[in-house]
């Protein structure tokens, strides 16, 4: 099974677009414009570094460039005409370009036959960061238990919700806590399987400190939990309570979620620079792949 | 006056916790006028970092009520809810929090995110209302910190153990979304001078 970490930087982030100035100029004159934007525009006021600013035009005779002045909010139409004056540019065009740099290599290709060009340079922050062979055959095995259990349970039971929690210790390659949510069977709309899975993860600890000379463990500090559906935001925050190492969830939740970037208000709580713990997360590419008994939209996981 | 005597309630409740070695907060439940359940933090004798004041409270609520209770409860908090505590409440539909200090790590009504009144598709928002008996509840705070830095197996500088009595002013539009809500704030009256001076 493949793995997408979830990070703050959405992968599949839609095409937003902003108007540009452009105008053509001969390709023997390119240093002469430019030197003299550069002299008059006033900063530019987005980020527009991943733009390609000068675009060989193929025809016949001489080599003709199609350039990118600077961002329609930059500067006056009025004021740009006179900067240009006397400099050897076709009337000024609005052009759209991609407001943000693209986020994988396909996306600018086809946003470049759309949209003004821009470069492909591959994002540090996109970048799928790297699971042993190890590690995705052990989530690979927990994710696929997980699953099994949801389904089977669902089965017998169908007045709860088909949603599952482990906790996991990664050292030892255990399974510490399981539990499933109980909001309809106890009342409580807050028991989601995580809060349960987190409060029995400290029952099982407060009772092994009971034994002498006990080795004391410290919340869920470093674990690893599994879930079937992206966390909602009570859940993710108790998990930054809880000192967890390592969120896996199956399915995104995009109207109640706190982790995936493109869920609910894009909170991103698992990766969040406000907070003073961090983990990280990944799904399943896959996800659809595996089967869930359904669970609705409106549901907080 | 019903305000001051649930904040009473709730600082009172907040030193019980102090003297359990527990972060010092305290909650009050109330609907029609009557404490429905009360809270203090149970995070260090539980062993589970989840354990806050207000899930204590609800809990004993949903002992004796259905959830639509939620709708006519409002809660006196000693310090605004969390991240988790704030979406709790929204997910049962509290009516309205009141609560003492801000929560600058943590908190979710303003302070860090504001869970209880982003958009949502699904969940109606409530309103907060900052600053209520604030200063005693920075104090517990402190008073806490201290004790903690005492009990440290190597005692931090004698600086960590002095008790710091000034305070820097809340900053009230962090909580407060318009003028009506200013108003209704404003209009919260305290024998004591001690809540925020919203101007």
């Amino acid at each position: 099974m493949e793995f997408l970490q979830i990070g703050n930087d959405p992968l599949d982030r839609p095409l937003e677009l902003i108007d540009i100035y452009a105008t053509i100029i001969p390709a023997k004159d390119s240093r002469l414009v430019l030197e003299r934007l550069k002299d008059s525009l006033p900063e530019e006021v987005h980020e527009l570094s991943h733009l390609r600013r000068l675009n060989r035009i193929d025809d016949e005779g001489e080599i003709r460039l199609d350039l990118a002045i600077c961002s329609v909010d930059t500067i006056d139409r009025d004021k740009l005409d006179s900067i240009i004056q006397g400099l050897p540019c076709s009337k000024i065009r609005i052009e759209q370009a991609p407001k943000f740099p693209a986020r994988t290599k396909e996306q600018c290709t086809t946003w470049n036959t759309k949209v003004w060009p821009s470069f492909w340079r591959s994002n540090p922050n996109c970048l799928p960061a790297v699971l042993t062979a190890d590690e995705k055959d052990q989530m690979t095995y927990y994710v696929n238990k997980l699953a099994e259990q949801v389904r089977d349970k669902h089965k017998i039971h169908n007045k709860d919700l088909p949603i599952a929690t482990f906790a996991v210790d990664p050292d030892t390659q255990t399974i510490v806590a399981t539990d499933f949510d109980a909001r309809n069977s106890s009342g409580n709309p807050l028991e989601h399987s995580v809060m349960r899975c987190i409060r029995k993860v400290a029952e099982l600890e407060l009772e092994r400190r009971r034994e002498p000379n006990a080795v004391k463990g410290y919340l869920c500090l470093n674990m690893h939990l599994y879930t079937t559906h992206e966390p909602c935001s009570m859940c993710a925050m108790a998990m930054v309570h809880s000192r967890v190492g390592r969120l896996v969830y199956i399915r995104d939740m995009p109207q109640t979620g706190a982790i995936n970037p493109l869920s609910a208000q894009g909170y991103c709580i698992h990766n969040n620079a406000k907070l003073n713990w961090r983990f990280n997360t990944w799904k399943p590419q896959d996800d659809l792949q595996i089967d869930l008994p359904d669970v609705s939209d409106t549901i907080n996981a | 006056m019903n305000h001051e005597r649930f904040m009473k309630i709730a600082i009172k409740l907040a030193e019980t916790a102090l003297q359990k070695d527990e972060v010092p907060v305290g909650a009050v439940f109330v609907a029609d006028g009557e404490i429905l359940a009360t809270g203090i933090n149970d995070t260090n004798r539980s062993l589970c970092g989840t354990r806050h004041a207000e899930f204590l409270g609800i809990e004993q609520i949903l002992q004796t009520y259905t959830a639509e209770i939620f709708m006519k409860v409002d809660l006196y908090v000693t310090v605004e809810p969390c991240v988790m505590c704030a979406a709790a409440l929204r997910q049962l539909g509290i009516r309205a929090v009141y609560f003492g200090c801000a929560n600058d790590r943590f908190g979710g009504c303003g302070s860090v995110l504001r869970v209880n009144a982003d958009k949502s598709p699904i969940m109606s928002p409530f309103k907060v209302f900052p600053g209520l008996y604030r200063k005693e509840a920075i104090m517990l705070l402190r008073r806490f910190y201290i004790q903690e830095n005492e009990k440290a197996p190597t005692p931090k500088t004698k600086k960590s153990r002095l008790l710091k009595t000034d305070f820097v002013p809340l900053e009230l539009d962090r909580y407060v979304l318009d003028k009506d809500h200013l108003n209704e704030l404003n209009s919260i009256k305290l024998t004591e001078s001690h809540h925020a001076q919203a101007t």
